[in-house]
């Protein structure tokens, strides 16, 4: 399906419009608009050309959504109608796997938006960004790297203490004070 | 009075502590280990007391962890410590460094150990040294593992010429009582 709507493509990556779902054929279209009046194009990447660190972020994404979806699942039948589905009542009932296109991003979207799923659902970050966000007493750091170019910082610590930066990896920089006696 | 012992990490703190702890107060006073950052908190022994030639200098002697300037948890794992636990150590080993910085503005008096067998001239031993005489507080400079062979005392002295200078090895106990004498001369 989505192969027949493929137009200005890199790989299997494209940009779709936002309000009626279609393809950018040309890329003169991205610039002058969809021709039902958007102007708003999402771009939609193929998995092989994203970056590491996008392909890592996306995992968190999707090993968020299935850790908080196994309770309720909703799927769209052929008539677009929204089906409440319990999951573990579906695995007790012997009853096939769905098939891979209801893992797609179509399908994902209403279970992120269920209450269980809150947190990551409407474009929100997951909460482990948040977590990396903020400090508790159990951090040494004063400084922290959310993420490439993100730092989140604890000012009230920097007052009193060497300044100490965490990565991502858990590896602790230390800054030592340097006082010059005073003459 | 407290008498601080600053360094880095794995030159011989803890074991020189707990020598003058043994010598003076008859219990030592931490673990030793090879691997670095053993000691993760400040470690106090009180009523260490040393009497030389007729003076007595009572004191609180005070072990702090190791400064460094980064702690890489992976470091650890060649020890055979699991990735967690190492990176639990990391996080307290950093929490010491953070302690031992702040603890400058509480000691009267400070050892601070080189291992003589290393390079002395490291970010870490011209910034601890530059903090401590920044407070005006009294130093001594103590090159350790005199005992190595690879342990050159003249590098050390030659690296830091304005402080007094001891050459020990806690390992042994070689010229531990040349350590009191600078100690009591210099704080009584």
């Amino acid at each position: 399906m989505r192969c027949e709507r493929i137009g200005f493509v890199f790989g299997d990556s494209l940009h779709k419009c936002v309000r009626c779902d279609r393809a950018a054929i040309i890329i003169q279209e991205i610039n002058d608009g969809c021709p039902c009046g958007s102007k708003v194009f999402v771009f939609i990447r193929d998995d092989s050309t994203a970056s590491p660190l996008e392909k890592e972020a996306e995992n968190e994404k999707s090993n968020q959504v299935s850790v908080e979806s196994p309770k309720l699942e909703f799927s769209l039948d052929a008539n677009g109608k929204k089906d409440a589905v319990d999951a573990s009542q579906e695995g007790a009932n012997g009853k096939a796997a769905p098939p891979p296109e209801a893992n797609a991003p179509q399908s994902i979207e209403p279970a992120a938006s269920s209450p269980s799923a809150e947190p990551n659902g409407n474009g929100k970050a997951p909460s482990s960004y948040f977590a990396r966000m903020t400090f508790t007493t159990e951090d040494v750091e004063n400084i922290k790297i959310v993420t490439e170019g993100v730092f989140a910082v604890d000012v009230n610590a920097l007052s009193k203490n060497p300044v100490v930066l965490k990565d991502e990896e858990g590896i602790y920089y230390v800054r030592l004070p340097f006082e010059q006696k005073k003459k | 009075m407290s008498l601080g012992i600053y360094g880095s990490p794995n030159v011989g703190k803890t074991t020189l502590a707990n020598r003058i702890c043994v010598d003076l107060a008859g219990e030592p006073m931490g673990a030793v280990s090879p691997v670095p950052h053993e000691t993760r908190t400040v470690h106090k022994k009180d009523k260490v007391t040393m009497k030389i030639n007729g003076y007595t200098l009572s004191m609180s002697l005070l072990d702090m962890p190791g400064i460094a300037v980064k702690v890489d948890y992976r470091d650890f794992l060649e020890y055979g410590i699991s990735k967690e636990e190492a990176q639990k150590r990391a996080r307290e080993a950093t929490r010491g460094v953070v302690e031992a910085v702040r603890h400058m503005d509480k000691v009267d008096a400070a050892l601070f150990i080189i291992d003589a067998t290393e390079d002395p001239y490291t970010q870490v031993n011209i910034t601890i040294l530059g903090n401590i005489e920044a407070r005006s507080i009294p130093i001594i400079v103590v090159a350790n593992k005199i005992d190595l062979p690879s342990a050159n005392t003249r590098r050390v002295k030659e690296a830091f010429p304005g402080y007094d200078f001891v050459q020990v090895s806690a390992m042994t106990g070689e010229n531990l009582d040349g350590l009191y004498k600078e100690i009591v001369s210099k704080l009584s």
